[in-house]
């Protein structure tokens, strides 16, 4: 018994122990405090659909042995173009989502190559580059959201202003085009985005079904041992960039998945930040720097922003005080801290020798 | 052995060095005043107009109090060591008198009150706290053989700003308690309240500090009776 | 060899355009945009003065980390949150001047201390991965620094002042003017040239530091960090404390950076207590860069010319936005843009230049190894 005991906690982790045990005590004390459970439930699970394939993106990378993905910005970008591309033919529903989703996916893999490249010339240093990489290239963006010629009036600024809008509302062409299939409403509180849900299951089962054909085991084996991978005979650059691709596509489905639900596209600025809610994320799920897993992901997430929807509600009716941000900041950075300061790899050790 | 006690000289110097700095760059408020200062029963006048420097920094000139005129000056000070200079002006800005006086202020006195027709006539208390503790107590009060008994609780606000709750003395309490405020003219606002917080009664007053004092007593039993004595000078 | 001397001067030259490619790129930027952004010399020139005042402190403080091997300390943010918590409490006690800004660093100085001995063992658990790790560290305090301002300052430590705290009772104001020390030092030893103002004092500080870094270079300290830093492992087995040294380098800078902040904070006069020390880090290191140095070697001669070229950027790139585009916002996004693409462009050469020489060692020992023996290791 105490065997199983102790396999469960080694399998589980103490980082995620202790943060399940925290929501569940924040699910118990909800009711208490005068927050709806429901509601709070709803939160979690919209929340989770939104984020689910963004941490997904995290995992082809990881895998692919160029570490956690600090530069996911870039592959928000290409979701960006591919959105307010649809936005600009007046596309909508489902046709205007998935249309968003097919224009973005070859800005997504054109980036991603660009940004592979690059990885491969830095190895040993990818995250710190990635991290640059994914901030300047919003920047840069930005420059470009000013002057690209995208005319329709809901997205430019109505008088005075050049460009386009910091934010954009989809209200009118695709807002909720997923989360409305198949919806689950039970009472006046509880509502489950089926449609999303199953759209973000969909992503997992294509992302495991890759990582279980010849080039995906292939990128699995470059990123876990690339010494033993190229005297094997694989290319071990070729495959890098391919996981890259992977991870910049994942993201822009992701960053479209999420202003569906949203209903806005936030551009600028907007996706500076997005890659540490993601990393931490999946973090917690259980990845390290040179592994993740599809559970990790599903794990990870539902954890992150059950933590994230509940502490703000719950530990401010208790004190009364809005702490929430200061608690984000906080569990998010203190996750991956935890997760770049844990034990050295056997692998970073080689590169030195 | 020699590094340690290296390294707790090091130590204590550095926080001698802080005491030093905090003593020598801690700011303390002068508000240098031209008013009417009584003392033993003489009244030095405000005179109409005098020019005063600080530890020769730039002058103030201060006109007579009137109207809108408060006649006073703020003026920002460091350290524990003063001097003042005071020159009386006539209409034409003659000098007509002038004096010089040195003071110290203590450390922990933010605010300085500096009376110049006090300073003039070398009366004492020319210079104070502006800084008045103001102690209230929730006691019995005895006066000509009556007694007036304590409140169970009472909630008094100094200057429509500091709140105070005290309880009857007893079970722990002292029932007293204290707050600072500052310059001469201030209000005092009573509640006295049941157990569950609920107001019975209320009252406000007001009352002057003398620029000599340092501390008052006010007696809340005495307020609220309207029993002469109820503000005293506040003696340890 | 002898192939590698006969065109010498060719690669001389062409090595030391790629050596100063950063440098040599702002130059030309600056040479460019100065005339389309119609400010005058003289303005430059005293904005200049005014930065150099403001920035070199922060960005020497970057130098010994360097010297250790640990990159670009990002953690010099922890030393600037230290910094304003003493600026805090001596705002709150109401000291002037000069006595303000000591006492200000002798509050702090503990705090930098323990922060930075927090960040150095961190970072001996991210060996490798120094550079993003500070990063995250930065971020991570800046949550408990929030916690200690926002929430219990004024709640569980004793801050009473009605001017820095919050009017429900707890908690630090967004923005505090420090009208106790603004300039304070800067003003010290009055001087001007020409109109502008020269903050000769704080120059005399950046030229201690500049001693002290040239100074602790030689010491045994300095020199085992100098060891620590080109191969640990040859460190370790000469008897140098590795972890120790590398801690003590970080513990050092993050002091630095701790005074850096309190210079920086009593030039501008006013502190976004939640804001200030955020930026602090990324602009310091831009500006390093900038100046020519790599992850692995930064001089103080780089820390000057950086903080120049960076900062004629920073004047000069929104109002050359706004005569080329018509738009002086897309200045100010091309501002944010270098900044961020000058570390990714500094640290991916640098990266590149590592792997290949790693690659090259590599194959020649493999070379080397073949034909000695002719079997494997």
């Amino acid at each position: 018994m105490m065997e199983k005991i102790k396999d469960f906690l080694e399998a589980a982790g103490w980082p995620r122990l202790i943060i399940g045990l925290f929501l569940l005590a924040l699910f118990i004390t909800a009711p208490f405090v005068e927050v709806n459970i429901f509601t709070s439930l709803s939160d979690v699970f919209v929340r989770f659909g939104m984020w689910g394939i963004l941490v997904l993106a995290m995992v082809p990378m990881v895998q692919g042995g160029c570490g956690l993905n600090f530069g996911l910005p870039l592959g928000i970008i290409a979701g960006l173009l591919g959105a307010v591309t649809s936005v600009e033919l007046q596309l909508t529903g489902l046709g205007g989502f998935f249309s968003a989703v097919l224009i973005a996916i070859p800005f997504g893999i054109g980036l991603g190559l660009l940004y592979g490249v690059l990885l491969n010339k830095v190895k040993g240093d990818e995250m710190t580059i990635a991290l640059y990489v994914g901030f300047s290239s919003v920047a840069a963006m930005s420059m470009a959201w000013l002057k690209l010629p995208y005319k329709s009036p809901d997205m430019i600024w109505a008088y005075g202003g050049s460009g386009l809008r910091t934010t954009i509302s989809v209200e009118k062409f695709w807002y909720h085009a997923l989360n409305d299939i198949w919806t689950i409403q039970i009472g006046e509180h509880f509502y489950f985005p089926t449609g999303m849900i199953i759209f973000f299951a969909f992503m997992c089962f294509l992302v495991w079904i890759f990582f279980h054909t010849k080039t995906g085991t292939a990128v699995t084996a470059a990123g876990s041992n690339p010494e033993y991978a190229r005297a094997s005979g694989i290319n071990v650059n070729k495959m890098r960039i391919i996981s890259v691709i992977l991870t910049t596509v994942l993201a822009a489905v992701g960053i479209i998945v999420y202003e569906q639900s949203f209903g806005f596209i936030q551009l600028y600025l907007g996706p500076f930040w997005m890659a540490f809610p993601a990393v931490a994320g999946i973090l917690l799920g259980g990845a390290s720097v040179h592994k993740a897993t599809i559970m990790n992901v599903i794990v990870g997430t539902f954890l992150f922003q059950g933590i994230l929807t509940m502490t703000p509600s719950v530990i401010n009716n208790i004190i009364q005080t809005d702490m929430s941000e200061t608690i984000r900041i906080i569990v998010s950075n203190g996750l991956i801290l935890y997760a770049l300061t844990r034990t050295i790899t056997i692998k970073s050790a080689k590169v030195k020798a | 052995m020699k590094s340690w006690i290296i390294k707790s000289v090091l130590i204590i110097g550095i926080i001698v060095l802080a005491v030093f700095l905090y003593v020598i760059g801690k700011e303390h408020i002068v508000f240098v005043e031209n008013n009417t200062f009584t003392i033993d029963g003489k009244i030095y006048e405000p005179y109409d107009l005098v020019r005063v420097t600080l530890d020769g920094g730039e002058p103030d000139e201060i006109k007579k109090p009137r109207g809108r005129s408060l006649g006073r000056a703020k003026v920002s000070t460091t350290g524990l060591n003063h001097k003042v200079l005071v020159e009386i002006l006539d209409d034409d800005d003659n000098v007509i008198e002038s004096k010089e006086a040195k003071f110290k202020v203590k450390n922990t006195v933010e605010e300085l009150l500096l009376n110049i027709p006090a300073l003039m006539h070398d009366a004492k208390g020319w210079v104070a706290n502006n800084q008045k503790t103001i102690y209230v107590e929730n006691k019995p009060f005895t006066t000509d053989g009556k007694t007036y008994e304590a409140y169970e609780f009472v909630r008094v606000i100094l200057d429509r700003s500091k709140s105070l709750e005290i309880r009857k003395p007893g079970d722990g309490h002292t029932g007293m308690d204290k707050g600072v405020v500052t310059d001469l003219r201030h209000t005092l606002y009573i509640e006295i309240m049941d157990n569950e917080e609920k107001v019975l009664e209320s009252k406000e007053v007001s009352y002057t500090v003398k620029h000599a004092q340092d501390a008052l007593l006010i007696n809340v039993p005495a307020v609220m009776n309207d029993v002469d004595g109820w503000l005293s000078e506040y003696e340890k | 060899m002898s192939t590698l001397k006969s065109k010498d001067n060719k690669g001389k030259v062409s090595r030391f355009f790629v050596n100063n490619a950063v440098p040599i790129l702002f130059i030309l930027f600056a040479v460019l945009a100065i005339p389309m952004a119609n400010l005058s010399i003289e303005y430059l020139i005293a904005e200049m003065i005014t930065r150099l005042a403001r920035y070199s402190f922060l960005v020497l403080a970057l130098l010994i980390p360097v010297i250790a091997g640990m990159g670009m300390n990002f953690g010099i943010v922890l030393g600037a949150m230290a910094g304003q918590i003493g600026l805090i409490f001596v705002m709150d006690w109401n000291v002037m001047g000069v006595p303000a800004f000591f006492l200000a660093i002798i509050i702090s100085m503990p705090l930098a201390v323990f922060l930075g001995w927090m960040a150095g063992i961190a970072l001996n658990h991210a060996r490798g991965r120094e550079m993003v790790t500070s990063y995250i560290l930065g971020f991570f305090i800046n949550g408990v620094y929030q916690l200690l301002v926002l929430y219990s300052m004024g709640a569980i430590i004793p801050i009473s002042n009605s001017k820095i705290v919050l009017p429900r009772g707890y908690g630090i104001r967004n923005a505090i003017d420090l009208v106790n020390l603004r300039k304070s030092v800067d003003r010290l030893i009055p001087f001007e040239i020409g109109g502008v103002e020269i903050p000769v004092m704080t120059f005399i500080l950046v030229a201690i530091l500049c001693v002290f870094i040239v100074w602790f270079r030689k010491t045994k300290l300095g020199q085992d960090m100098r060891a620590v830093g080109q191969n640990m492992e040859v460190a370790r087995n000469a008897g140098i404390p590795v972890e120790r040294t590398r801690i003590l380098a970080i513990v050092i800078s993050t002091v630095l950076a701790c005074i850096g902040q309190i210079i920086f904070l009593q030039n501008i006069g006013t502190m976004n207590t939640y804001n200030s020390h955020e930026q602090i880090g990324m602009f310091s290191i831009a500006a390093l860069l900038v100046g020519g140095a790599s992850v692995a070697k930064a001089s103080i001669k780089n820390a000057f010319v950086g903080i120049v070229l960076f900062h004629i950027m920073f004047v000069v790139a929104p109002r050359a936005g706004k005569t080329l585009m018509g738009e002086a916002q897309i200045g100010e996004y091309f501002r944010v843009f270098v900044s961020y693409a000058i570390i990714a462009i500094a640290l991916a050469l640098h990266a590149w230049r590592k792997n290949k020489e790693a690659e090259f060692a590599r194959r020649s020992l493999r070379i080397d190894t073949e034909e000695a023996t002719g079997t494997s290791e």
